[in-house]
């Protein structure tokens, strides 16, 4: 009796040391690549939570408060709703469209490759190479953005129309704007090239920048945010 | 007798790896930890409400100004009112805070970018890490010292009820935290070419909306200067390992 608990303490112990020792390696310099294959280091690389995007989300919105003291007639979220829509519905929609979208961490989603009729959106707004779903604690959709990169300054020109058009429909002319968002404009180098719609409302903020980048060429960025507490 | 020594060895080497390998993670040595770590004599306060408190007094700044990390490059690409300096069209010390206030409040709104300023949104700010007032002050008196102005960079910035300003601007006693240069900042954070483009698109984006509204009377070849003065520093602040690779949020300490 006495030995056979001896011998299932042993196994343990093995078990755990071997365990130990694997993970430690793993960690180790030359091992690194394949930690790294294998997904990474869970224990690593997860600091920003809700919690810590609420504060980001927080602190921005504090150190830019709404200058129009009047909520927005409307709140266009890529087709979402903010503040309404939950991770569960958003899988359900890449579900039933066929987008492929990653948890990539707690409270964000992303997809990459998504079609604007999948999300209800005119086909002049062109492909959107990442679109990005945050989620507050209580986990509701509370920051959408999607970015396209890489275009020629006329489809950038045509799907920037696209986007900037229906939001003035929506919500008037923008709050802070410059540039035309022209192909003129868009094909020129750095900060030339910049064209800007920014809106803030007391529970609403969205912005559209068109910019030549080094990196990714030509890119047209989207932002959608609640301002809600 | 052999067994029992091989488990006692074979456990004993796993945790020496195993501890080595997760103090190479939570080492104050280990950059992964400290990626915007300067030296902060007071724990650099917590600034939970983001800091962004313009510092007063406009254009001061400790003495022996003018003297610049990033190179001079006050009327480059000049477009400008004649007679005015980039630094007055940007609005001197305070003009540049408040369009730093602003871009880095842009910045958070973006889901990655705001990653890589993990430890400014902790509440409270862990100990040895600037606040995102001390940023925003940092990177004042780096724009201020590249557009002519008095700033000298590297800084020492403090935080006081008043909010984050530079040494000898507030005559502040909170203690005060060391700015660093480029490559100390930002090697940690393994930023890639990607990230880096999109942090300018907004910086760009905030500052071309501001211009010619409140103390701002610069220009878009201001902006481009201004944006000159950022590229420049590239080479220090994008991983060289991740030049080509696009936008990602903060990817973790074990990243390659």
């Amino acid at each position: 009796m006495r030995s056979n608990v001896k011998r299932r303490l042993t196994i343990a112990a093995s078990v755990v040391g071997v365990a130990i020792a694997a993970i430690g390696v793993a960690h180790a310099p030359f091992a690194r690549s394949l930690l790294m294959s294998m997904g990474g280091c869970p224990m690593a690389g997860a600091r920003m939570t809700p919690v810590e995007s609420e504060s980001a989300r927080r602190m921005a919105l504090s150190a830019i408060p709404a200058t129009v003291s009047v909520p927005a007639p409307a709140r266009p979220a890529l087709g979402f709703s903010l503040d309404t829509t939950s991770p569960e519905d958003v899988r359900a929609w890449a579900k039933r469209e066929r987008v492929d979208c990653k948890e990539a961490r707690e409270g964000l989603i992303k997809c990459p490759d998504v079609r604007p009729e999948a999300l209800g959106l005119p086909a002049a707004q062109g492909r959107i190479d990442e679109l990005s779903l945050e989620f507050n604690r209580q986990g509701r959709l509370v920051n959408t953005t999607s970015y396209r990169s890489h275009l020629s300054p006329a489809s950038a020109a045509r799907e920037a129309h696209a986007i900037v058009g229906p939001l003035v429909d929506k919500l008037g002319p923008a709050e802070k704007h410059a540039g035309d968002f022209d192909a003129a404009q868009l094909g020129a180098s750095g900060a030339a090239s910049i064209s800007t719609a920014m809106y803030r409302f007391t529970d609403y903020v969205a912005d559209v920048t068109a910019m030549n980048t080094r990196s990714n060429g030509l890119a047209i960025l989207e932002h959608y945010m609640s301002a809600r507490d | 007798m052999n067994k029992k020594r091989l488990i006692v060895g074979l456990a004993t080497f796993g945790a020496a790896v195993a501890a080595a390998a997760c103090s190479s993670t939570s080492s104050p040595s280990n950059p992964a930890t400290e990626p915007d770590s300067g030296s902060s004599s007071s724990g650099g306060g917590s600034s939970s409400g983001g800091g962004s408190s313009s510092s007063s007094g406009g254009g001061s700044s400790s003495s022996g100004g003018g003297s610049s990390s990033s190179g001079g490059v006050s009327d480059a690409g000049d477009a400008g009112d004649a007679g005015s300096t980039l630094y007055s069209r940007l609005g001197g010390h305070a003009g540049i805070r408040g369009a730093v206030d602003a871009i880095v409040a842009q910045e958070l709104m973006n889901t990655d970018i705001a990653s890589y300023f993990f430890n400014q949104v902790a509440t409270p700010v862990p100990a040895g890490h600037p606040t995102a007032g001390q940023i925003e002050e940092c990177f004042t008196d780096l724009l201020g010292a590249a557009a002519g102005g008095p700033e000298i960079y590297p800084s020492t910035v403090v935080t006081t009820d008043a909010g984050t300003a530079t040494v000898g601007d507030a005559g502040a006693d909170a203690g005060g935290f060391l700015c660093r240069e480029m490559v100390t900042i930002h090697q940690p954070l393994k930023i890639s070419g990607g990230t880096f483009d999109e942090f300018i698109m907004i910086a760009g984006g905030v500052l071309t909306s501001a211009m010619n509204t409140g103390p701002y009377t610069y220009t878009t070849a201001d902006i481009g200067t201004v944006a000159g003065v950022l590229t420049t520093q590239r080479s220090a602040i994008v991983d060289t390992n991740q030049a080509d690779a696009a936008l990602q949020p903060y990817p973790g300490p074990d990243a390659q």
